[in-house]
């Protein structure tokens, strides 16, 4: 019943491009979709936290490797970022973070 | 960002999201949300019940502006929870009601003119099904505690409300949406309290048909609220529509939004239990016989009409204190 929490960071260069924004909402919590929360850590910080809650409980190794890959292409260091998540499939999550890169470049 | 706004004007109200509906209801680049979700004042509530909480609690508050006129906004977001209202969702709603009022106060204290933007008004976007089950209690005093300030700011801050998000208006919000001073609702918006399949559930599909849209539309949509009143004006499913009836109503003096309201007083209430007796009369079985009994003759054609050809066409409920300011 009670909600599972999952943790993630991934140290790395923080790029310097990458658009001027602070922090940045996207999505909503409804089944089958998720929210996601993004804070730009100071300019020196070359660490990224990614916070998840997910009603979902027992796909941390999902969870795992979606973030892995995200992190990987993307390479967004430097932000702390907190999803709350009511059951999205690893696609859902997938194109919600896609749209949060695009929204940090637009920016 | 203008771009972003202007965009959305063209698009239409229900498929929106609380944050840009208060965005584009405000003059471009002028709405700066309270308690946003950085703040992240979640329910504490809904976890240890397994469900994830949202960053805003499905609310959206801050202030804008209207041509010159200060609004404070509270816009709900049905995609969470259903719009419920919980007691982060519902503390919101509520200080969001005591910050008009406050700011009322001192723009007052400081002789402002309504002209040169001294007339605060609160503007509310419902879209929600009431209470939400999961902290109900907190939910149902956060309705009677935004009822309550209604009361409180009756003739000081002009209260304006629009229904037209993809769940409506429904529950405990049905009462709340129809103690504001002016209602605009659009075709997709409807209000109702206890909603469609409630009634089904409790007294069964021949009572009311919950999957029958078209009667579903018929009974609690814009046109039939707008018909009995309960709605002021009807507006088309674009935000530009419901932004332009916003900054039209805003306009008028304090007295006029005021008179609109229509209930809070004694009298008031007599003459909503008259539309009660007549619905409760035996020969009105459907929406369309009330319609029927306020003289409107071709009925499909009006509920086929466009927007603009209906509100010219259709004949109202003739409550007797409305008609000399309509």
């Amino acid at each position: 019943m009670a909600l599972e929490r999952l943790e993630f960071e991934f140290v790395g260069e923080p790029e310097n491009g990458g658009g001027d924004w602070e922090y940045l909402h996207i999505g909503h919590v409804m089944s089958g979709d998720l929210e996601i929360l993004a804070e730009r850590l100071p300019a020196e910080a070359d660490v990224t936290r990614i916070h998840v809650t997910t009603g979902a409980v027992g796909f941390g190794s999902v969870w795992q490797m979606v973030i892995d890959e995200f992190m990987t292409t993307h390479e967004v260091y430097g932000c702390e970022i907190w999803i709350n998540d009511d059951g999205a499939t690893p696609a859902v999550v997938k194109l919600r973070l896609w749209q949060l890169v695009k929204e940090m470049s637009a920016k | 960002m203008d771009d972003r706004w202007n965009r959305m004007q063209d698009l239409p109200f229900s498929r929106l999201n609380a944050r840009e509906r208060a965005v584009a209801i405000c003059n471009p680049g002028s709405f700066i949300e309270l308690l946003g979700p950085r703040n992240r004042l979640t329910s504490p509530h809904l976890p240890p019940m397994g469900q994830t909480p949202q960053f805003d609690d499905g609310i959206v508050v801050g202030l804008g502006k209207t041509g010159k006129t200060p609004v404070v906004v509270v816009s709900q977001e049905s995609r969470f929870v259903g719009g419920g209202v919980g007691e982060v969702h519902g503390t919101k709603m509520v200080m969001a009601v005591r910050l008009a009022l406050r700011g009322q106060e001192i723009l007052e204290s400081r002789g402002r003119s309504p002209e040169e933007g001294g007339q605060v008004v609160l503007l509310i976007s419902f879209d929600t099904g009431g209470v939400r089950l999961q902290e109900a209690n907190a939910g149902l005093l956060a309705h009677s505690e935004v009822m309550d300030s209604f009361q409180a700011a009756r003739g000081k801050v002009p209260i304006i409300g629009v229904i037209g998000g993809t769940v409506g208006c429904f529950g405990g919000m049905g009462f709340v949406a129809s103690s504001v001073d002016v209602l605009i609702m659009s075709d997709v918006g409807r209000l109702g309290l206890t909603g469609p399949g409630v009634i089904e559930e409790v007294v069964g599909t021949e009572e009311f048909d919950a999957a029958n849209r078209a009667l579903v539309w018929r009974t609690t949509g814009g046109r039939h609220r707008f018909i009995t009143r309960d709605a002021d004006f009807i507006v088309e499913d674009t935000m530009k529509a419901f932004r332009e009836k916003v900054s039209e109503v805003v306009s008028w003096p304090l007295e006029k939004i005021s008179s609109k309201r229509i209930i809070g007083t004694e009298d008031m209430v007599l003459e909503q239990m008259r539309l009660v007796e007549l619905a409760a009369d035996d020969k009105i079985q459907d929406s369309w016989d009330l319609w029927r009994q306020f003289g409107n003759e071709d009925i499909e054609c009006l509920w086929d009409s466009d927007v603009s050809e209906f509100t010219a066409h259709a004949r109202r409920w003739p409550r007797g204190r409305i008609g000399e300011c309509d």
